[in-house]
């Protein structure tokens, strides 16, 4: 593929956490808001890079490795967290994202705090291209099908879901476990772009980022949070040019958006949009 | 017969909250479970559809015995329910909050296969037009006026079919012109489809009107079960319940 140049990196920043916010979008359908994003892109950039470096792995079954390493842990932090709900359940993956950091930092195999280096470059334009349509695909399937609609059901109410038969155990674990094999691969891919997997991109601090994303671009639409997480990845580059004022001026679009669309950028429904909203509709405004 | 309870039990520390009840229900029949406050009605509701566990007595539903079943087994096995505070999906549009139901109740829920929101939608409008919320089948739940979400709600028990419908409440938080009609709403199907109703009601213009049969529970037991006209009449309802004429 041609050269980018300058915009190269940019791009491929902006689809990797495209992938990223992919695969937290549909873990979060069935109302389970992850805050362990970057952990598990870290779990899945050590197996990749730990296969391909040490073990002389190819790529694509490299890949394929941490997508399955992040499904298999996905599934038990879903079945773990299970009778868990909102705050406890948020707090949980926190943990759980803390807890792998550290297990990193104190592995030496793993290359401790300096993290796992050496690993080859494979990752190229052309993949990450590929990678983000397939992940868009999968997670533009997966909203609309009967599994995304079963989700959808357990995140707004729970109890009506499991009196219309929804079993709440297997949308939690299939959404959880799906979310986190395209956040692993994700990683996968990313580690050999970067070329370094480090325990401290592994905490919440990273995980923040793909929230805001998340909220940001709004939970009711796919294509929200996709979008918002090119724009809001690209937008501190972008503004590179007003030197010192871009990270200030980053946070003012967020505080702009979050005022006049407090739904997210887009919504699923003119009009509409506050009521569908699914963290719950808002308590009327007592000054309004 | 669609229902049959045979001597019902639940104990919650030392206080009877449903103590040997039993009843049956016909089908047809539209049952209403009435009694002052703390009288065990919905604790009996909670055992019917599955959510308690009973500690003695058996429930048959028609020829199969659901006793402690799981509520989804219950769900399966024939009974819809409706909530006193209704239970809808609100982020999903009208027509997407029934076509969930149908396809779990065909149990083809769990798939990634086909676009969800394309199956059974003309079987989900024609429930829709039946209640009554066909021209609102577009708007999503969370914008829906307290009544129109009850009819929906009826319009998502409706659509696994069941023989027997459990309503806890159903017409509470209603203005008195919605009651009538959704009772009435609620009545017409159960002859249509030869189902049954068990409800519970505290207003007992309700009851009177819309109830083809009534049982009546004070502190955990059966104290009298009958035609409305009969129950009406019974000191003993009178004067636990209803009050002097």
């Amino acid at each position: 593929m041609a050269s980018f140049g300058f915009w190269e990196p940019i791009i491929i920043f902006s689809l990797l956490n495209l992938i990223f916010t992919a695969g937290l979008y549909i873990t979060a359908l069935s109302g389970q808001l992850s805050m362990a994003t970057a952990a598990f892109g870290g779990i899945g950039g050590y197996v990749s890079a730990v296969l391909t470096t040490n073990f002389d792995w190819p790529f694509l079954p490299a890949i394929a490795a941490a997508a399955l390493a992040g499904a298999v842990l996905g599934g038990l932090l879903a079945a773990l967290t299970i009778r868990m709900r909102d705050f406890i359940l948020k707090l949980t993956t926190l943990a759980f994202g803390e807890a792998m950091a550290v297990i990193a930092f104190n592995i030496p195999y793993l290359g401790g705090a300096n993290g796992f280096s050496g690993i080859p470059l494979y990752t190229t334009m052309t993949d990450i291209v590929i990678a983000a349509l397939l992940a868009i695909y999968i997670a533009w399937r997966f909203d609309g099908s009967r599994l995304g609609f079963a989700s959808r059901a357990v995140r707004d109410d729970p109890l009506a879901a499991s009196a219309n038969g929804v079993s709440i155990r297997q949308t939690r674990i299939i959404t959880f476990m799906l979310g986190s094999a395209i956040i692993c691969a994700g990683g996968a891919l990313a580690a050999h772009y970067v070329l370094l997997v480090t325990p401290s991109q592994m905490g919440f601090y990273y995980s923040l980022n793909y929230i805001i994303f998340l909220l940001f671009g709004g939970l009711q639409v796919l294509w929200g949070p996709l979008l918002a997480s090119v724009l809001l990845t690209a937008a501190p580059e972008v503004l590179r040019f007003t030197s010192e004022y871009r990270l200030i001026l980053y946070g003012l679009i967020i505080v702009m958006v979050v005022l006049w669309r407090p739904d997210g950028l887009l919504t699923r429904k003119k009009g509409e949009g506050s009521a569908l909203n699914p963290l719950g509709p808002r308590a009327p405004d007592p000054l309004t | 017969m669609v229902l049959a309870v045979r001597g019902l039990c639940k104990r919650f520390g030392g206080i009877d909250a449903v103590a040997d009840v039993s009843f049956e229900v016909a089908a047809g029949e539209m049952l209403a479970l009435i009694g002052p406050n703390g009288a065990g009605k919905t604790t009996c509701f909670n055992m019917l559809d599955g959510q308690l566990k009973p500690d003695s007595g058996r429930i048959l539903l028609g020829s199969v015995d659901t006793t402690g079943m799981t509520p989804r087994r219950i769900w399966r096995a024939g009974v819809g329910r409706t909530f006193q505070i209704t239970e809808t999906y609100a982020s999903m549009t009208v027509r997407e909050n029934v076509q969930m139901v149908l396809l779990s109740h065909r149990r083809r829920l769990m798939s990634f296969r086909h676009r969800a929101a394309d199956l059974y939608a003309a079987e989900a409008m024609e429930l829709l037009e039946r209640v009554g919320m066909a021209d609102q089948a577009e708007r999503g739940c969370g914008v829906l006026a307290y009544g129109d979400l009850k009819r929906v709600e009826l319009a998502m028990a409706l659509a696994s079919r069941p023989r027997l419908l459990l309503m806890d409440e159903p017409t509470a938080g209603m203005a008195p012109g919605e009651r009538a009609a959704l009772m009435q709403l609620v009545a017409d199907i159960v002859r249509e489809r030869n189902a049954a109703a068990l409800f519970t009601e505290h207003d007992m213009d309700v009851v009177f009107a819309y109830a083809t049969r009534i049982v009546v529970l004070d502190r955990g037991r059966l104290i009298a079960s009958g035609p409305p006209k009969a129950v009406r009449d019974n000191p003993h309802v009178q004067q636990v319940y209803l009050g002097a004429p």
